[in-house]
């Protein structure tokens, strides 16, 4: 393979990632579509965010004199590590992306519900994710990149959510600074304590990484699903109120009326509104707060629209597969709301995570141990078709669910084996394939789009299910 | 403008410069300085190389002294006074050694009998034979005591000490620890047949 074409594949493995995430997140706001504008401006402040803190990172590792420290019998390592991480590393990253937060996106107009803090913070998350990983591949290769596809890009992107998460609660807070405060703080913890781990390099960081990114994953999931039911709240919310802003409006405005002001500009957070119902005043932050959803119980529940099918597979071949476990999860939370299934879709996704990518670090452990040199090309193999297998049957599972569904609502939905068959054999293949051989990233290219096809077909099953449920629902209002 | 927006503004510019500042223009590290005089080691440009060692060794000198990287370089520019004939400085820099893997690693070691064989050397070819005799005799001694007395390394510092009582006319002496490191190494060699 050819310099420019190794660079490129290379490129490739670094950005996708943080792209696939960036869509999960931005694809996540169902019911007010922030504007792209900010979202991709949001997206580079968090890539800009990489150089001054890189930079200031440099400075802290020379005065600390890291490079000198070898192994954790060195003098002072654990007093210089923990500094540095904390300190030198993760208070340097969080602070600038917050302060970019803040300073760029947090006061636009645009940014007009608690759930947006999630859009915007994940982006710049994503943002600086992918520049840092590309700084990262470029010059160490391949397996550098895999690595940092399950550590430090999910857990830069989800530190990002949760200091969305923070800063939607401030800006629709009374107590705006506690809130900033707490999302700094929680995103340093983590961060540092990620730090510690990976600068440390003993037996146990190894664990400890993988514990914080899934605590990241989790908390970052579960601050969104947070701020989803407040969005819910929001959008369907039955309460009116007259603004005491400027001419006395005789049509109260609901909920997703105040939000639609916000962001035209003619309401800000702080104007007051006057509850139709109760006649108490209250400004739109105090309304606008986490208080809120305890009505999202009794609302009904929207059935959603569905991803076009192109667009599903460009995300998918453009990501290099990794949308898998985003849709996966999205197909989950889609019909646990909408059906009010007892189920934990984070969970799910997470096991799908986990078991899918651990068999590859235990393999590599017991390698290690065992002092193996040379690759068994039949082991390999078999660990290969062996998570082919796992991450299959995850699918089967779901689509059998789905497909119960399906069957009441569309004469031919797909079918579960014919469907679950190639996805086998094409994520096997795409698996055992290996690097060495003639044009590798056209047939892993060709594998993914193929897989990415086999996919499709369930996902215009569910566009199909969503809008004959969407008909339904309007028809019964 | 908000100061947020000025502070965010500030650090996303001077920030930036600086890391591309840094990026084209990266300040020299210890290994490229070794690199530069490892090159101009090979290439016999011994002043040049000497040059780089010391700039890689007062880099290093921020690492604790036990480190390996420490003693590597030492040995470097050692090696590179030897050649120039600066032997006062080979001293300063085989000393230094010397003090370095007696702490780390006790007065009793095989690396501190190598150390004092070093130092030996540097004074046999300034004809100060007495300092260099006691060192020779330090590190046989360490040597026999922890590697035996047939070991190869007991051999080479005899063969060390034989030509040292050469140089100071104590030929009979020196005959009869020729004939034992000579023992010494046709013992090894039908062992290793």
């Amino acid at each position: 393979m050819n310099e420019g074409m190794e660079t490129l594949r290379l490129l490739y493995v670094a950005v996708g990632p943080g792209i696939a995430i960036a869509v999960f997140i931005y694809h996540s706001n169902k019911f007010d579509r922030e504007p792209s504008k900010l979202v991709i401006k949001s997206f580079f402040l968090g890539g800009l965010a990489v150089f001054p803190t890189y930079y200031f990172e440099g400075v802290a590792e020379q005065i600390l004199g890291m490079q000198a420290l070898q192994n954790e019998h060195s003098p002072l390592f654990w007093p210089k590590t923990i500094f540095y991480a904390f300190f030198g590393v993760a208070l340097a990253e969080e602070l600038c992306k917050f302060l970019f937060l803040k300073a760029f996106v947090f006061d636009d107009r645009a940014f007009n519900e608690p759930f947006d803090g999630i859009i915007y913070g994940g982006m710049i998350g994503c943002g600086f994710a992918t520049v840092e990983n590309i700084l990262y591949v470029l010059p160490q290769g391949q397996a550098v990149g895999i690595i940092r596809m399950i550590t430090a890009v999910p857990g830069h992107a989800f530190f990002g959510v949760i200091l969305g998460y923070f800063m939607g609660r401030a800006k629709f807070s009374i107590n705006r600074a506690r809130h900033l405060i707490h999302g700094l703080v929680v995103v340093v913890m983590l961060h540092g304590l990620y730090d510690t781990a990976a600068f440390s390099n003993t037996i146990w960081s190894v664990y400890l990484i993988f514990a914080i990114i899934f605590l990241g994953i989790y908390l970052g999931l579960k601050a969104k699903r947070e701020l989803e039911k407040l969005a819910t709240v929001i959008e369907f919310s039955a309460k009116q109120y007259f603004p005491l802003k400027g001419r006395r409006k005789k049509v109260p405005l609901h909920l997703r009326d105040i939000r639609c002001l916000l962001s035209k500009g003619k309401l800000v957070p702080e104007d007051n509104l006057v509850d139709k119902k109760s006649g108490k005043i209250k400004s739109i932050r105090e309304i606008f707060s986490s208080k809120i959803i305890s009505q999202y119980r009794g609302l009904p529940k929207a059935p959603f629209s569905g991803m076009p099918v192109k667009l599903f597979l460009i995300f998918y071949q453009a990501t290099f597969g990794l949308y898998l476990y985003f849709w996966f999860l999205g197909n989950y939370r889609d019909f646990t709301s909408y059906k009010k299934l007892k189920l934990n879709p984070e969970l799910l996704a997470l096991g799908l995570f986990v078991f899918t990518v651990l068999p590859y670090f235990f393999y590599g452990v017991i390698q290690r141990t065992l002092n193996v040199q040379e690759v068994n090309q039949g082991v390999d193999i078999s660990l290969n078709l062996a998570v082919a297998g796992i991450e299959t049957a995850f699918l089967y599972f779901q689509f059998q669910m789905f497909s119960g569904f399906l069957k009441k609502k569309l004469a031919k939905p797909f079918s579960v084996p014919v469907v679950i068959l190639p996805l086998f054999i094409l994520s096997g293949l795409k698996k055992v394939l290996a690097p060495t051989i003639p044009f590798y990233i056209f047939w892993e290219m060709a594998l993914i789009l193929l897989q990415g096809g086999v996919l499709a077909i369930v996902q215009r099953d569910l566009n199909l299910y969503w809008k004959v449920e969407n008909e339904r629902d309007q028809r019964i209002n | 403008m908000t100061r947020t927006k000025l502070i965010a503004l500030f650090v996303a510019i001077v920030g930036s410069l600086l890391y591309f500042y840094n990026y084209f223009n990266p300040p020299e590290t210890w290994q490229d300085h070794n690199k530069k005089a490892l090159s101009a080691f090979h290439d016999s440009r011994y002043a040049e190389a000497e040059k780089h060692f010391v700039q890689a060794l007062e880099l290093i000198e921020a690492f604790p002294p036990n480190d390996p990287r420490f003693v590597f370089i030492l040995y470097q520019l050692a090696e590179i006074y030897r050649i120039q004939s600066k032997f006062v400085e080979a001293e300063k820099m085989l000393k230094q050694i010397l003090s370095v893997e007696e702490k780390k690693l006790g007065f009793n070691h095989p690396n501190v009998a190598l150390g004092l064989n070093n130092l030996a050397g540097n004074y046999r070819e300034r004809g100060r034979y007495e300092e260099a005799e006691t060192l020779l005799k330090q590190a046989l001694k360490i040597l026999e005591d922890t590697l035996g007395k047939e070991s190869s390394l007991v051999g080479n510092i005899l063969e060390h000490y034989a030509h040292l009582l050469h140089k100071m006319g104590r030929h009979i002496e020196a005959g009869k620890l020729e004939s034992r490191y000579q023992a010494i190494y046709s013992s090894l060699s039908k062992d290793n047949q």
